[in-house]
């Protein structure tokens, strides 16, 4: 009798715990496998497309905690040494599209990666400085991207990453132009 | 053979057209403040002018970007990212609207020259590129 | 049913336990990097059941205890030599060589599932360890490592699955079939 009280509890404890993981976590699962499951969010808005996407790739805004994004939209009148300043109105809808959604204001393994910045100082400007994305490039040699003609920075995430363009980013998704697939 | 010329031209002609209507728009406005005439072949040389960076960087011209010539690809200098050409007749959607000529003028002759463009220059610029006479 | 000719010898935690391991290691070993999150769950899944499975040992009911089918290697070795001069003796519960599969199993699931969590802390930034390995250089070597063990583990596994199914032809009877019902034969021919 005891036996048959200790499965049926264990059993009980085992499928509540399923099932309240499962209403817990319900809205993060539909949206994460709606995605595929390891890229970030792709770009959705197309006036922030259209804006920021001429001279960079417009990145998708899950790469940056909301803290850098401001800091971003703050700083536009020196943009990484250009004038990128927007019309207040395309400012303001583009600051709420990236802030809205942020590495730390969305769900995703890669997102939460990209909103763990270091504990002191301001958020990181840049998604190559994160440190998600340092520990993902520390062994790709500075010859085949900086120096490499046809990629030129660690920024052109398109120029490597094959579907970067749709916030895919995986290993096996890689082909650097002049030397091929990513192999290690 | 014909036909198909025909029909290619029919289409690219609205968009060739759009081009036309901007760039003499804005063309208008420049002989408005007193430049003008303007000169393909001024154009090309300001074309490859360079000018230094100041910040360090290696100097520029807006060959540095945008390819050889107007018809040419490019790449940014410093993000890597392919530009498309810039002669509509390369790229037919190019040069469709004034707005968006005059923010790439503002932004990219102070990011290459350090200064505004003046109006005859970014009239000679446009004849250039639209491969247009003067 | 022939009620009076079978026994009960797994009882339903046991055979819950057993068939959410395989759904659960499947769901990880075919999921790997490309669904991430679900991965990790399954991971933790795998991890919860060995802790589940480990307690039941202690204090379950009979066939389930560790006592009942964990021997040492001499008993383990003696009863795969019965087995090769095909005189193996029948065990209700599970034989010697089985009982150290389960043993293997168990340990490799968690060691798959640990280095698993160093991985995932080295290279995600994620998960109980994720502030433990703060040089980047940590995160290869504890993915390859990750990965070798759930190789590893996937083969006892495939061991796992030829040494049910020589058992079954050898006692003429299925143990597949046990495992989800629970109840075999009291007694069998051979």
């Amino acid at each position: 009798m005891k036996r048959n009280l200790m499965i049926i509890g264990s059993l009980g404890v085992a499928l509540t715990a399923a099932i309240a993981g499962t209403l817990v976590n319900a809205d993060d699962w539909s949206e994460r496998l709606g995605r595929g499951g390891s890229g970030v969010g792709a770009v959705a808005d197309a006036r922030y497309r259209a804006l920021c996407g001429e001279c960079h790739m417009a990145y998708q805004p899950g790469l940056l905690p909301a803290a850098s994004w401001q800091r971003v939209m703050d700083g536009l009148g020196d943009h990484f040494g250009d004038d990128a300043q927007l019309a207040p109105a395309d400012a303001d809808a583009v600051r709420d599209y990236l802030t809205a959604n942020a590495a730390d204001r969305v769900a995703g393994p890669r997102s939460r990666g990209f909103a763990q910045v270091a504990g002191s100082g301001a958020a990181p400007l840049r998604v190559t400085e994160t440190r998600y994305f340092l520990g993902k490039h520390h062994e790709v040699p500075v010859r085949l991207a900086r120096e490499n003609p046809e990629v030129r920075s660690f920024a052109n995430c398109p120029a490597c990453h094959q579907r970067a363009e749709a916030g895919a980013y995986n290993e096996d998704e890689v082909r650097i132009p002049g030397v091929g697939r990513w192999d290690d | 053979m014909r036909r198909w010329a025909l029909l290619l031209t029919a289409l690219a002609g609205p968009a060739a057209a759009s081009a036309g209507t901007a760039v003499e728009g804005l063309q208008a406005a420049y002989r408005s403040e007193g430049a003008g005439p303007f000169s393909a072949s001024r154009g090309a040389a300001a074309w490859q002018r360079q000018a230094p960076a100041g910040n360090g960087e290696a100097p520029r011209s807006c060959a540095t970007c945008h390819g050889a010539d107007p018809r040419s690809a490019g790449r940014h200098a410093r993000t890597g990212k392919p530009i498309e050409p810039l002669a509509p007749a390369v790229s037919p959607a190019r040069l469709s609207d004034p707005e968006t000529i005059e923010k790439w003028f503002r932004r990219n002759c102070e990011w290459t020259w350090g200064r505004a463009c003046t109006p005859q220059e970014k009239g000679d610029f446009l004849t250039y590129i639209t491969g247009g006479s003067p | 049913m022939s009620s009076m000719n079978e026994v009960k010898v797994w009882d339903p935690l046991v055979r819950v336990f057993h068939w959410t391991l395989v759904t659960a290691f499947a769901v990880a070993f075919l999921t790997e990097d490309e669904w991430l999150d679900l991965h990790v769950l399954a991971g933790y899944t795998v991890l919860a059941l060995v802790g589940l499975r480990l307690a039941w040992g202690m204090v379950g009911t009979r066939h389930a205890r560790f006592g009942d089918f964990v021997h040492g290697p001499g008993v383990v070795l003696g009863y795969l030599g019965d087995v090769l001069r095909g005189r193996a003796q029948r065990y209700l519960g599970h034989n010697p060589a089985g009982g150290a599969m389960i043993v293997a199993l168990l340990a490799f699931l968690t060691l798959t599932g640990v280095t698993g969590l160093f991985a995932y802390g080295a290279s995600e930034l994620a998960g109980p360890f994720a502030g433990a390995f703060a040089d980047p250089r940590w995160a290869e070597p504890l993915e390859d490592l990750h990965e070798v063990l759930a190789n590893l583990t996937l083969v006892l596994a495939g061991v796992h699955v030829a040494g049910v199914v020589a058992s079954s032809l050898l006692h003429h009877e299925n143990l597949v079939r046990a495992m989800v019902t629970g109840r075999k034969a009291r007694e069998v021919g051979s």
